[in-house]
């Protein structure tokens, strides 16, 4: 019996990880290096070797626990490595890429943020005072994750449990619902605020121009960490402790695809996010360079 | 907005509180503006923290700020309708015109140049909404 639930899952377990898992990689050897010293370029070339290695690796996971949990002997465990694989996603790019791409451009590095030139300004605004999250979203947002919760606690006064152990399944996923609420409602309003107060160094001039993309990006951040972390992260782990929750004999295929699809658009949702943010502050840099009249070093593709 | 000088034989601080001073006084920032906090600051500057919390607390002292938990840094400085006593100053004031002058005698500069500066400041911060040519930072 054709199970589309089942093609959609293994469509994505071809497709898609393997997609997730090549993005750091071209991001990393498409940047412009901007360093022009012989040391320096040795860096870049060995951090980008790292990343091609870590890929390759990567890979060979999700293709041999591909092809032996899914494809070969049917081994379900390594059916699950192969559908959860894209996880590797955030070493390959927090350990590996994104020390290529600070190699290649310095400032985006540690202290990225440190005035160039000798004449220093700033604004004297305090930016900590800006609500780039309207209230009704935040209320929105704990309101979607109160929902979950609520959906999950409903299973222990739908019936009876089978066992003691599905009861204390149902416990675990309540109590990680609740903990990743708590942690999310927590520490996201701090985030939001620690980064409204980045630092913003202005060129001797103050240009307008620098200002206004200092206020697109630090608003479009704030609005990316809410999004990202105070609900699409928690709504995935949401779906799936609500699955988890719910699942029983009869209703596991389709939960199956479902469950892994959500937390996979979380993923999409950061490292979109990760990624859009980069590239603002790639512009931020340039701009100040240009600015400043500041050499970017030599400037080679790749 | 506000510039420091890296270059300047004038220490950070002491630039930091004279360009706080000018903007108070030219009415640039007003009675109830809010500073940005330390931290901003000091890393949108590139420097220390201690550097701007001392210029902030020097300036309290000195009754152009004040500091308060939820509501941060603001100036209480009123320059409409100032609460010193210009009377009593004039002779510090002019003391200190004086040797400023005596100064620029003695390093060549010529009398118009020295009368243009002059005008530059005194239009810069009684009529601040006039366009002036860019200027070096202030000496404390």
């Amino acid at each position: 019996m054709n199970d589309p639930f089942l093609a959609i899952s293994r469509l994505a377990v071809l497709v898609l990880v393997p997609a997730v898992l090549l993005v750091p990689l071209l991001l990393g050897l498409l940047a412009r290096t901007r360093v022009g010293s012989e040391s320096e370029r040795f860096a870049v070339r060995a951090r980008a070797s790292a990343l091609v290695l870590a890929t390759l690796a990567a890979l060979a996971v999700w293709l041999g626990s591909l092809l032996t949990g899914m494809l070969g002997p049917r081994i379900p465990a390594l059916e699950w490595v192969a559908q959860l694989s894209w996880l590797l996603f955030f070493p390959l790019w927090f350990g590996f890429a994104l020390p290529l791409l600070q190699a290649k451009d310095p400032e985006l590095g540690p202290g990225r943020s440190a005035p160039g030139g000798t004449l220093r300004s700033a604004s004297l605004s305090p930016r900590h005072r800006e609500a780039p999250i309207p209230p009704g979203h935040w209320v929105a947002g704990l309101l979607v994750a109160a929902l979950f919760t609520a959906a999950i606690a409903a299973r222990g006064l739908w019936g009876p449990f089978a066992d003691d152990g599905e009861r204390g399944r149902w416990l675990v996923l309540l109590g990680f619902q609740v903990a990743t609420v708590a942690l999310a409602a927590a520490l996201v309003p701090f985030a939001v605020r620690r980064g409204l107060s980045e630092p913003e160094p202005l060129d001797a001039a103050g240009s307008a121009e620098l200002g206004e993309l200092y206020h697109s990006h630090r608003h479009a951040r704030a609005r990316g960490t809410f999004w990202v972390f105070l609900v699409a992260l928690p709504s995935a782990v949401g779906v799936l402790a609500t699955l988890a929750a719910w699942s029983g004999p009869g209703i596991g295929a389709p939960l199956g695809p479902a469950a892994l699809l959500a937390p996979l658009l979380a993923v999409f949702a950061g490292a979109w996010f990760g990624i859009s943010t980069t590239a603002r502050r790639y512009r931020i840099h340039e701009l100040r360079a240009r600015l400043e009249g500041r050499s970017v070093g030599g400037a080679d593709a790749g | 907005m506000i510039s420091v000088s890296l270059d300047s034989p004038v220490p950070l601080h002491d630039q930091l509180v004279a360009e706080l001073r000018r903007l108070i006084a030219a009415g640039r920032l007003a009675k109830g503006d809010e500073l940005p906090p330390v931290r901003q600051l000091a890393g949108d500057l590139g420097i220390h923290l201690n550097t701007v919390a001392r210029a902030y607390r020097d300036l309290a002292d000195a009754g152009l700020l004040a500091s308060s938990r939820g509501r941060g840094t603001v100036v209480i400085a009123n320059v409409a309708r100032p609460n010193g006593r210009p009377a009593e100053e004039r002779q510090r004031i002019e003391a200190a015109l004086a040797a400023a002058l005596t100064e620029a005698k003695l390093a060549g500069l010529p009398e118009a140049e020295t009368r243009a500066l002059l005008e530059r400041w005194i239009a810069e911060l009684w009529d601040p909404e006039r366009e002036v040519p860019s200027r070096t930072p202030p000496a404390p």
